[in-house]
């Protein structure tokens, strides 16, 4: 099963914002869609929700084509779970625990077991049941926004698009809100596919990468091969790389050592590189 | 001169969010401010200018206090600031009148007007958009206006509150550089940020923590003496770089680039 863009364009307002894309989403990895401001990532976000029509091509959401309207939209896409940028701008319950069980109310639960799912995941959304009874703006800017993220989490979705989640968090906060995401992810093999500016972020957390460009696709690739074997691809088309990328290359002209490398992570890169210039072994702490 | 003098600031009693801040901070320096979300980094900006008002303590500007707000009128003039959401201060459906309308308020003179907003247009690379609609802009492009409306009203003091957050790198990175220039320009910095590698760009780090000034001093010596991931920050690329390296000679303008040719010497 998956989600596949045959040809699909996207017009807003007399305006190209998608071209011909040809995309195809297998589900189970964490998927993350880069590109420079204006390249269309958060429109191709809203086409895989059914929440812009294409204006040429097809989508097809895990095997039903995706129509027009409200009434040519298939079941599953109601199962993909989105995750605007800033979502904490989106909450408007009284209570955290309203919050939480508006999205459970849509999936038609009853009363219980809204209220059994509430007090069985609120731990492992990082939140506790203080909070359930105090109005969101009590909230402190991180807590607000896993409430955000809960919000969306707790319905289940086996696909989430998440449209830079951790933008304007502290490290700290930023860090543990994308652990989580991605233990959820790899515990129910779901799909993730994830907007950011942050390329250490795409590096470490992606499986895949698309790569925009003006609205047309650049390259769909294996993130470790994108950034170790063709990082030409992110300079050619606007895109800053990660510092560990930049140092793997610039040691490698430096020493003429080929460090092949299986996975592209600092923690790899550092180790090659301590190994290349040949560091003091019982120094290297 | 900007000056904290034995602040403290509440929204709730129970709830400090600054506690005893003493600093001055110097026309022309470049200070970063860190400090995770809810360290009272924002609430420091809004003193700054006189959105809010000191509980205990008395901040003054060229010895003008946002206490009185007469005081406060000429205090703005000095100290701008730009906002981490550009679209919080776009107002008017042009380029060229977003900016003008700064300069009405501190009531400019007509016939300079049109020469500041040339002038400011420029240093930010945005001339050919003045009869751009601020909203169709892209987001680089619209902090760009931003930091051109405020730079029009001339400020001694800039305030970037987290202003690169919303950027692409690309974005970001021209920002920097512009505060960079305006800084040689001689236009006081304070640079409030989550952005480590963006604190390497200043002289001075201001670190809060739980409403206290935790530490004031410079870039190299912050990341050397703090355990920052006590914090549950991540130390810069390079100070990662040199722990692989096992070696603490940072370069001055912290180009990570020296640190390998050294190593390959």
């Amino acid at each position: 099963m998956c989600l596949t863009l045959t040809d699909a364009s996207v017009e807003i307002e007399g305006r190209t914002v998608l071209q011909q894309l040809d995309v195809t989403i297998e589900l189970g990895n964490w998927v993350s869609v880069i590109g420079e401001t204006g390249a269309g990532k958060s429109t191709f976000l809203s086409v895989l929700k059914g929440l812009l029509p294409l204006s040429g091509g097809t989508y097809t959401c895990m095997g039903t084509k995706v129509g027009v309207n409200q009434k040519e939209m298939p079941v599953s896409i109601r199962d993909i779970g989105m995750v605007f940028q800033y979502p904490e701008k989106q909450l408007f319950q009284t209570t955290a625990y309203k919050e939480l069980a508006f999205g459970l109310k849509q999936k038609r639960l009853s009363k219980q077991e809204i209220n059994e799912t509430i007090r069985a995941s609120i731990q492992q959304f990082g939140l506790n049941e203080a909070i359930l009874k105090k109005s969101p703006f009590e909230l402190s800017g991180g807590q607000r926004r896993r409430l955000a993220l809960a919000s969306i989490l707790i319905t289940n979705p086996d696909i989430l698009l998440l449209d830079e989640p951790a933008v304007g968090l502290d490290p700290k906060a930023k860090k543990s809100i994308l652990q989580f995401m991605k233990q959820w992810q790899m515990k129910g093999e779901r799909t993730v596919v994830f907007i950011s500016h942050q390329m250490e972020d795409v590096m470490h957390y992606s499986e895949e990468v698309i790569v925009l460009h003006q609205g047309r696709m650049k390259t769909q690739m294996a993130s470790d091969t994108l950034f170790l074997h063709h990082p030409e691809l992110l300079h050619e088309n606007g895109l800053l790389l990660p510092e560990a990328i930049q140092l793997l290359h610039y040691v490698k002209q430096k020493t003429n050592n080929h460090m092949e490398l299986e996975t592209a992570s600092e923690t790899a890169i550092f180790s090659a590189v301590h190994d290349a210039l040949h560091v003091e072994e019982e120094e290297y702490g | 001169m900007l000056v904290f003098d034995q602040v403290d600031f509440y929204y709730r009693k129970d709830a400090p969010v600054l506690q005893e801040l003493q600093l001055t901070i110097r026309k022309g320096e470049y200070v970063a401010v860190i400090g995770p979300n809810g360290s009272g980094k924002s609430t420091m900006a809004k003193l700054m200018n006189g959105l809010v008002v000191p509980k205990k303590g008395e901040v003054t500007c060229f010895g003008k206090t946002t206490i009185k707000a007469t005081d406060v009128q000429q205090i703005r003039q000095h100290v701008g600031y730009v906002f981490q959401n550009p679209e919080d201060q776009f107002i008017t459906t042009s380029v060229f009148d977003e900016i003008i309308f700064g300069l009405e308020n501190i009531q400019c003179p007509k016939e300079e007007m049109e020469e500041r907003v040339r002038e400011v247009l420029s240093v930010v690379g945005m001339s050919a958009y003045a009869a751009h609609l601020p909203h169709q802009l892209s987001g680089g492009q619209k902090q760009k206006v931003a930091v051109a409306a405020v730079l029009a009203m001339r400020p001694d003091f800039v305030i970037f509150d987290e202003a690169t957050s919303m950027l692409d790198p690309a974005g970001r990175e021209a920002m920097l550089q512009i505060i960079d220039q305006m800084h040689a320009a001689g236009i006081t910095i304070i640079h409030m940020t989550h952005h480590m590698e963006e604190v390497l760009y200043a002289k001075r780090v201001l670190f809060l923590h739980e409403g206290y000034l935790k530490f004031d001093g410079s870039p190299l010596k912050f990341f050397s003496s703090v355990d920052i991931n006590r914090y549950g920050m991540k130390l810069p690329f390079i100070f990662r770089l040199a722990k692989t390296l096992q070696t603490e000679a940072i370069p001055v303008d912290f180009n990570w680039r020296k640190l390998v040719d050294a190593a390959c010497v």
